[in-house]
């Protein structure tokens, strides 16, 4: 008997298909084999893609101007770890694919590979350990390819620290034991008002995470002490 | 009312055997094929080295061979090692805690369960007229140790594989066991130290079961190991005991069960053409190796649960998980094929040369 597939974003089951369709992740259209009954379908590349390809891949092809969906998105992607760090480069490229597609700041595909580069320098547990979270250092990566930013810099370096600063300190608020997906949308949060505060940068129509898609499955959920549990 | 326990009363002349033995006899409670069990043997002088000692670094092995010593490496979460001779009662208990937890007040999680069974260790001490005392980490007289163990868990079963030092040459311990890992250890002693004698084993072995009785509550049927804890013990000795690779290099091949050769296929999900070709290969080159191979179908992202409540499942596959290998194959715990289809020919002479 064929066994019955679930979708990875609406968990409805899915159906064989026939047809063409477009691939959730990354929109790319080809010869569908399974959709579910909202239309998601998911190519056969971004079904294998590691967390920094997926990554790359959705940040490059979105048009989706909330950091916050795109993050949504990508985390349901099974390549994303419930907690891990590729959620450090996550950050900072959502953060870049809304800034592009807003029209602020010139950013091109190169933007996500520094990103993800730079990102990936960040180990596992930086934030109990170096007490610097990976996701807050993720805004500072974002504004510090979207400035241009490096160590010679004048008030883009102070801008990019800043940003860190502020998301490192939002993400301290929640407590332990860590929370990538807490962390995650805390930084996103925390970007978007620097943002706004600093260059006038309104992202459009900010999702709320709350209740937070992830609870169920995060066996070490903090519960109601985290302020995206319900 | 006590609960049964199977007692084995088995020594191979193998130490290499010996602890092929243990684990045949803890995959055997834990697939619910025996009960609760607790063996007692005696070996040859032999070091025994955990999963993640040191072959090199721990071991004297000019001592060794000076004094005929044999080595060995024990399944078990432990970073100890330990020696023993004929002068030693050496133990294995292979039991689901769950039943422990009614016995032990303020229970904390793996620390009681060891510090209850070294209690009912103590507890038969007790009869010789010694101050014996036990916490999680070992049983003690005088505050120094009599016996030690290298515990191994499946979620709750416990397989709590140890020594205890009746008439031990302990000399010869400080000898053949590297000074570096020495000074860890706390002092060490023997019953025939302590009472100024040497003890008969027996007599031990009569003692040391009535504390357990006592302590556990349980009682004891005495019996043999079964056909199927033999036959695995036999290929555990041939492909992990027996070999360098496992007492040297601490690589293990990976199996399932009671020694059924594991064949890990990691795809994505849903399976795309690839994996679900892949899938099929498995398959029918798997059709006439049923009994003797388990396959099983991990998708990414789907957790452990996808196999039910207790699954086991390979460090290779883990890292495969981490790596994004997809698809993958994993035989025995080797990552044999990735990112293509193996044909079919090179996939069951890998299967087979895994049997």
């Amino acid at each position: 008997m064929e066994e019955t597939f679930y979708c990875i974003l609406c968990k409805k089951p899915m159906s064989p298909a026939l047809g063409i369709a477009e691939c959730s992740f990354c929109g790319k259209r080809e010869k569908a084999d399974y959709v579910c009954p909202s239309g998601h379908y998911i190519c056969e590349d971004c079904r294998i893609s590691s967390s920094d390809r997926i990554i790359k891949k959705v940040c490059e092809a979105t048009q989706e101007t909330d950091p916050i969906k795109i993050a949504i998105l990508l985390m349901k992607h099974p390549a994303m770890q419930m907690h891990g760090p590729e959620h450090h480069y996550l950050v900072s490229s959502v953060l870049l694919a809304a800034l592009r597609n807003l029209g602020k700041f010139e950013i091109d595909n190169s933007a996500f590979e520094k990103a993800i580069t730079r990102g990936k320098r960040i180990p596992l547990g930086s934030c109990g350990l170096w007490g610097a979270c990976g996701a807050a250092v993720g805004v500072g990566i974002a504004v510090s390819v979207a400035t241009k930013s490096s160590w010679a810099s004048d008030k883009e370096r102070s801008l990019s620290m800043q940003a860190t600063c502020e998301a490192l300190s939002e993400i301290a608020k929640i407590g332990g034991p860590r929370c990538c997906k807490a962390s995650t949308f805390a930084a996103i949060e925390a970007a978007s008002k620097f943002f706004e505060r600093e260059f006038g940068i309104n992202f459009t129509s900010l999702t709320s995470p709350h209740p937070c898609y992830f609870k169920a499955f995060n066996d070490e959920c903090l519960r109601y002490k985290c302020p995206y549990f319900g | 009312m006590s609960k049964s326990w199977r007692l084995l009363d088995y020594s191979s002349k193998d130490p290499k055997m010996d602890w092929a033995v243990n684990e045949a006899i803890f995959r055997s409670r834990r697939g619910g094929l025996t009960s609760d069990t607790l063996r007692l043997w005696q070996g040859p002088n032999t070091v025994v080295l955990s999963a993640h000692s040191s072959y090199e670094g721990d071991v004297n092995h000019e001592a060794c061979r000076k004094y005929d010593v044999g080595i060995v490496r024990a399944t078990s979460i432990s970073e100890d090692v330990l020696y023993y001779d004929m002068g030693n009662l050496n133990f294995a208990f292979a039991v689901d805690t769950s039943y422990f937890k009614h016995l032990i007040k303020n229970y904390q999680p793996v620390l009681s369960e060891y510090e209850i069974i070294n209690e009912s260790i103590a507890k038969g001490l007790h009869r010789f007229g010694v101050n014996s005392k036990a916490d999680a980490y070992g049983v003690y007289i005088n505050d120094r140790r009599i016996s030690e163990a290298l515990p191994l868990w499946f979620y709750d079963f416990l397989l709590f594989q140890g020594t205890l030092h009746i008439n031990t040459n302990l000399n010869l311990y400080e000898e053949v066991i590297r000074t570096r890992h020495f000074e860890k250890k706390v002092a060490l002693t023997s019953l025939s130290r302590e009472l100024g004698k040497d003890v008969p084993t027996d007599e031990v072995k009569n003692a040391l079961l009535q504390g357990i009785k006592e302590r556990l509550n349980v009682n004891f049927v005495e019996h043999s190991l079964t056909d199927d804890e033999q036959n695995l013990a036999q290929k555990l000795h041939r492909i992990k005991y027996g070999l360098n690779k496992w007492n040297v290099d601490a690589k293990e091949p990976f199996l399932i069960g009671m020694g059924k050769t594991a064949v890990e296929v990691f795809v994505a999900y849903p399976p795309t053409s690839m994996c679900r070709k892949l899938m099929d290969i498995v398959k029918s080159v798997t059709l006439d190796l049923e009994g003797k191979v388990e396959v099983m179908i991990w998708m990414r992202g789907r957790g452990i649960q996808q196999h039910g409540p207790r699954p086991e499942m390979s460090n290779a596959l883990r890292d495969a998980g981490k790596r994004n290998v997809i698809p993958a194959v994993i035989i025995n715990g080797e990552l044999k094929f990735q990112g293509s289809i193996p044909s079919r020919e090179n996939l069951r002479k890998a299967i087979l040369d895994a049997l």
